[in-house]
C-alpha cells in the first residue's frame, strides 16, 4: 500500500499525471471559498470515473462530452457567490469524472499490478486506485492546504483573481479537448520532459 | 473549522477507509500477491538462479489474430505467422512510453536466456502520439533501445484495441504458448521473474 502511494507520488511530476493535477488545482483555485468541497468532489469524481474505465465497465468519454463537461463545471465555480450551495461539489465531481477520460496513466510496477487485476478485484481495486490517486494528487492537495493557510487578508484581496485564473485554466483544458489539441499538448510535455 | 482542517480530516478518513478495505479484503484466495503459484518466485530475475514454476500457468484462452497491420520492421515476413507453435512473448509498446522502455532490458535478458530454447518475441508498436507513427523514428528508437526482435507496426492501433478491449494500456505483455493460448498477461512494468518462469515452464513442459 505504501509502495502504491509512493509510486503515485513519484509519477505526480510526470506529464501523464499533469493531466490530472492541472484541472484538479484549477478546480480548487476557482472554488476558492469552497476549495475543500471542490477538491473532495474532484477526487471522488475522478476515482469513480477512473475505476469504471479501468475495470472495463465504460470506455473513454468522447472528446465532445469531456470538453463540454469541464466547461460547464467551471461556471458554478467562478460564480459560486450567486450559485446554490452544493452545486460546486457536484460541478467539481463532474470535472473530475471528465478529467479521468483524459488520463493515460503511467503504469509502473505497483499500479500495473493493480490494473492487471482491476476487472475482478472489486472494492479492493477501488481502494487501491484511491491510494494511488492520493499519491498522484498529493502535491495538489498540499498546495491547496498551503493556499488556505495564507493570511486571510491576502486571500480576500486575491479571491477574484484566483477564481478567474482557475476558470481560465479549466476553460483552456476544455477548449483544448474540444479542439483535439489536448493530446498534442501532452505529447509536447512528454517530449520536453524526455520521459 | 477551517478549510485546511476539513481537507486534512477528509484525507485522513479517506486513507483510513482505503487502508481498511485493502486489509480486510486481502484473504489468501483473492490476494493479488498470492493469486498464483507463479507469484512465489522472486521479483527480479536472476541469471544464476532462474525462477521455476511448480504448476502450469493459468490459461487465458486463445490469442487473437494480428490483423490489418501497417507493416513489419526487423523482419522480411509476417513474424506472427512464423512463430505459430513457438513460445512467444508479445508486447504492445510505443517508444516514447517511459514504462515500456523500462521493460526492454528485462525482455532482453529473458530473450538472451531462452532464445536458443525456442523463445520468440514480437513487439507490437502502437503509437500513443502522432509523431510516433513514423517507421523511421520507430526503427531508430529500436536501435537506440536495443530492441532486436521483430516489430509489428500497429499504426492505427487496430490490434491494440481489439486485443485489449476497453482496458487499453502501454505496455501490455503476453506470453503465448505452443497451442496459441495466452498464458501470461501483465499490464505495466514488473513481474519479470514470473514472466521468465512462465516462459521457462512452457519451453520445458509444453503447453
Amino acid at each position: 500500500m505504501v509502495a502504491l502511494f509512493a509510486e503515485g507520488l513519484t509519477t505526480s511530476a510526470f506529464p501523464c499525471s499533469l493531466v490530472l493535477a492541472v484541472p484538479g488545482m484549477a478546480v480548487a483555485v476557482a472554488s476558492r471559498r469552497s476549495s475543500a468541497v471542490a477538491g473532495a468532489g474532484f477526487l471522488i469524481g475522478l476515482l469513480a470515473s477512473s475505476w469504471l474505465r479501468f475495470a472495463g465497465i465504460i470506455g473513454v468519454w468522447p472528446s465532445l462530452l469531456t470538453g463540454t463537461t469541464v466547461l460547464l463545471a467551471a461556471i458554478p465555480m467562478i460564480r459560486q457567490e450567486t450559485g446554490p450551495a452544493g452545486l460546486v461539489g457536484l460541478a467539481s465531481a463532474s470535472a473530475g469524472a471528465a478529467t479521468a477520460s483524459l488520463w493515460r496513466p503511467c503504469v509502473g510496477v505497483e499500479f500495473g499490478q493493480v490494473l492487471t487485476h482491476m476487472e475482478t478485484s472489486g472494492l479492493r481495486g477501488v481502494a487501491e486506485l484511491a491510494i494511488y490517486l492520493l499519491g498522484v494528487m498529493a502535491p495538489v492537495i498540499a498546495s491547496i492546504a498551503a493556499l488556505n493557510a495564507l493570511p486571510g487578508r491576502w486571500l480576500e484581496r486575491s479571491e477574484s483573481a484566483l477564481r478567474i485564473a482557475g476558470g481560465i485554466v479549466l476553460g483552456i483544458v476544455a477548449i483544448a479537448t474540444l479542439m483535439g489539441a489536448h493530446e498534442r499538448i501532452i505529447d509536447e510535455l512528454f517530449r520536453r520532459s524526455s520521459f | 473549522m477551517s478549510s485546511t482542517r476539513i481537507v486534512a480530516a477528509a484525507l485522513a478518513a479517506f486513507l483510513t477507509g482505503a487502508w481498511a478495505v485493502v486489509q480486510l479484503r486481502s484473504d489468501p484466495e483473492t490476494s493479488l500477491t498470492d493469486a498464483t503459484a507463479a507469484d512465489a518466485v522472486p521479483d527480479q530475475p536472476s541469471t544464476t538462479n532462474r525462477p521455476v514454476l511448480t504448476a502450469a500457468p493459468e490459461n487465458f484462452g486463445p490469442v487473437p489474430e494480428l490483423t490489418d497491420l501497417d507493416g513489419w520492421l526487423q523482419t522480411d515476413e509476417d513474424a506472427f505467422a512464423d512463430v505459430r507453435g513457438d513460445v512467444t512473448i508479445l508486447q504492445f509498446w510505443t517508444y516514447s512510453c517511459y514504462n515500456c522502455t523500462n521493460t526492454i532490458p528485462h525482455l532482453q535478458d529473458i530473450y538472451a536466456a531462452h532464445r536458443d530454447e525456442g523463445l520468440e518475441i514480437i513487439g507490437v508498436h502502437a503509437p500513443e502520439f502522432e509523431r510516433e507513427k513514423d517507421p523511421v523514428g520507430i526503427q531508430a528508437a529500436a536501435e537506440r533501445l536495443g530492441v532486436t526482435w521483430p516489430i509489428a507496426l500497429d499504426t492505427e492501433k487496430r490490434n491494440f484495441r481489439s486485443w485489449q478491449g476497453s482496458r487499453r494500456f502501454w505496455p501490455r505483455t503476453y506470453v503465448i504458448d505452443q497451442n496459441g493460448d495466452i498464458r501470461f498477461d501483465k499490464i505495466g512494468e514488473g513481474k519479470y521473474a514470473e514472466l521468465e518462469a512462465t516462459v521457462a515452464y512452457l519451453l520445458e513442459n509444453g503447453a
